[in-house]
């Protein structure tokens, strides 16, 4: 039996939506209930819905073996896993932002408020800036806009928020988007059912 | 029965096979201290699968380590002598974890071959690790690859050291997508941008994998890998134990220091690699050392994980009248299944927990 890890919410949604087309379908996770595991033996599969930040470590840890995740979370937590496919959904980018036209000043220690504190220091040290993090777990926006940073190192997708609350995007980081992603011993021990989930997924050219 | 025992009592039966399997190769069991100096780590800082090291003053002022890194110590002490050196070890090492700044006492066994080179003694090291699977698992892989074919095609790329080094993280994480962006981005040449793509994704039998594998050894380098990679399972055919091997060059080594054969092992149940190994005559380099090396670390922390979870699986509990035990032996027995543990008891424990309860009456189990 393969166990999946999905990240709850619209891409957690939208994967299961992918897996069930391709025959993976799991009729109990359709129903309003309040399990948390559910399983389908006819399709010898098995999902569970995970904080989008913990799919990785379920999978890493073998809790799951394959599970679909955000690159930015694969990034910040270096995950050992293997990143089977880019799945090209749930597009947005990493980026930089502050307050708008006004430049992040240079002839100081940048003050970087972000949930993505690796991601943040990787990208100044490239940059030989020297920053001090301000670690957030969530409304990133108001950092700058209370002075307690410079600048944020957040998900950007569409920009509306930045825009409403005055902001705007200085510099991307990187691109992001959802990866298939398999625990490294299961990947081996199912080696053929998740190469298949895998190549079924590159064949419908999502 | 706590888990701590069932962990410690699998850990020293592993253990047992394990010795008894290199003793019979003529391996020579190796004791190090606890203690290196510190200096050795901090000069060799890439070289360790984790950074952080844990140290303290000695009464007389230097600097030492809690022991990390087993691989170091052994080539810090090994000679040019012309006889080989074959040795195994049997040591804790001492790790801080990044998340949780816990120092963490990892129990390893390993072997190292120091000497000569040749396909007899590099296919004797990959024997000894598949053996070394086999006698604490049923269901194992033992994925190989080779650095000098990985080394020769990264180096054909022209791409700086950091390029390479990022190509190589996505072989390692068989992220074949993130290969082609990297590769359209420095226009790497479309024929060695397709191989990359490939190695990252290859996986299989080694003779399955043959012809992709020789359609990339182009020069004298990358040939030599290649034919050395076959002349060893050639060798390892002959010996019945090549079933469980798979060609995967997700399993690689950092390139500074290993430069042949690199393998990992894989039990059915744990996560994560539970023995790792490779050619790392560059290290030896490095030391001043003009001799090849090889050898392996087994993780038996991370066997102990996968027993404990299988163990905890089903815990059966009968309770029993001491007045009344005709037949009862038989009836334990009944109940006993593979990673099942069967516990009669004239009462239940108060702490622990079972997946089932029986009572035994009238020479009958009575489920409750």
């Amino acid at each position: 039996m393969i166990h999946i890890a999905l990240p709850k919410g619209r891409l957690g949604e939208k994967a299961y939506q992918i897996f069930k087309s391709l025959g993976y379908g799991c009729p109990e996770i359709e129903q309003d209930n309040r399990k948390l595991i559910f399983v389908n033996r006819e399709n010898d599969v098995c999902y569970f819905w995970a904080k989008p930040s913990d799919v990785s470590v379920y999978v890493e840890r073998g809790a799951a073996d394959i599970g679909i995740v955000g690159k930015d979370i694969l990034l910040e937590h270096g995950s050992d896993v293997y990143e089977l496919l880019d799945l090209g959904m749930g597009k947005c980018r990493m980026a930089v932002a502050g307050i708008r036209g006004k430049r992040p000043p240079a002839d100081r220690t940048l003050r970087v408020a972000t949930k993505f504190p690796n991601i943040a220091r990787r990208y100044y040290a490239s940059q030989s800036r020297e920053i001090e993090i301000i670690k957030l777990n969530g409304s990133i926006e108001i950092a700058p806009l209370l002075g307690l940073s410079d600048v944020i190192v957040d998900i950007v997708e569409t920009g509306t928020t930045l825009l409403e609350n005055n902001l705007e995007p200085y510099e991307t980081i990187l691109p992001i988007s959802a990866r298939l992603i398999a625990n490294k011993a299961s990947y081996k021990f199912h080696y053929d059912e998740i190469r298949r989930i895998s190549e079924k997924i590159q064949e419908k050219g999502i | 029965m706590n888990s701590d025992q069932i962990i410690s009592n699998s850990e020293e039966a592993d253990l047992l096979l394990l010795q008894q399997l290199y003793a019979s190769y003529g391996y020579s069991k190796f004791r190090m201290s606890k203690f290196e100096d510190y200096t050795l780590y901090l000069q060799n800082k890439d070289f360790l699968k984790d950074g952080n090291i844990i140290s303290f003053n000695a009464p007389d002022g230097r600097l030492l380590a809690l022991k990390q890194d087993i691989t170091l110590s052994i080539v810090k002490n090994a000679g040019d002598a012309d006889a080989p050196h074959r040795v195994y070890y049997i040591e804790n090492v001492y790790r801080a974890s990044d998340d949780t700044n816990d120092i963490r006492e990892i129990p390893q066994a390993g072997v190292e071959y120091v000497g000569k080179m040749d396909t007899y003694v590099l296919s004797e090291v990959i024997l000894l690790a598949l053996e070394s699977l086999a006698r604490v698992s049923d269901n194992y892989i033992l994925g190989v690859s080779h650095m000098g074919l990985l080394r020769g095609l990264l180096e054909k790329t022209g791409l700086d050291r950091t390029a390479q080094r990022e190509i190589l993280n996505c072989i390692q994480n068989k992220a074949a997508h993130e290969i082609r962006r990297i590769c359209e981005k420095n226009c790497v040449e479309n024929t060695l941008a397709a191989q990359l793509y490939t190695l990252s994704t290859l996986y299989g039998r080694p003779e399955d994998c043959a012809d992709a594998l020789r359609s990339m050894a182009v020069d004298a380098a990358t040939r030599d890998a290649v034919n050395e990679l076959f002349a060893v399972y050639a060798l390892l055919q002959e010996t019945g134990h090549s079933e469980n091997l798979r060609i995967d060059f997700s399993v690689s080594n950092n390139m500074k220091y290993y430069n042949g054969i690199a393998f990992q092992g894989f039990v059915d149940g744990t996560p994560r690699s539970v023995l790792s190994g490779g050619r790392y005559d560059d290290l030896m380099r490095k030391f001043g050392r003009k001799s090849g090396a090889i050898g392996f670390a087994v993780y038996l922390d991370l066997l102990g994980v996968r027993d404990s979870a299988e163990s905890a699986d089903e815990q059966i509990l009968v309770l029993y009248d001491p007045q009344n035990v005709s037949g009862l032996a038989a009836a334990v027995q009944s109940l006993q299944r593979a990673h099942t543990a069967v516990h009669a008891l004239e009462n239940p424990q108060p702490d622990a927990r079972y997946s089932r309860i029986y009572r035994y009456q009238e020479g009958r189990l009575i489920l409750q």
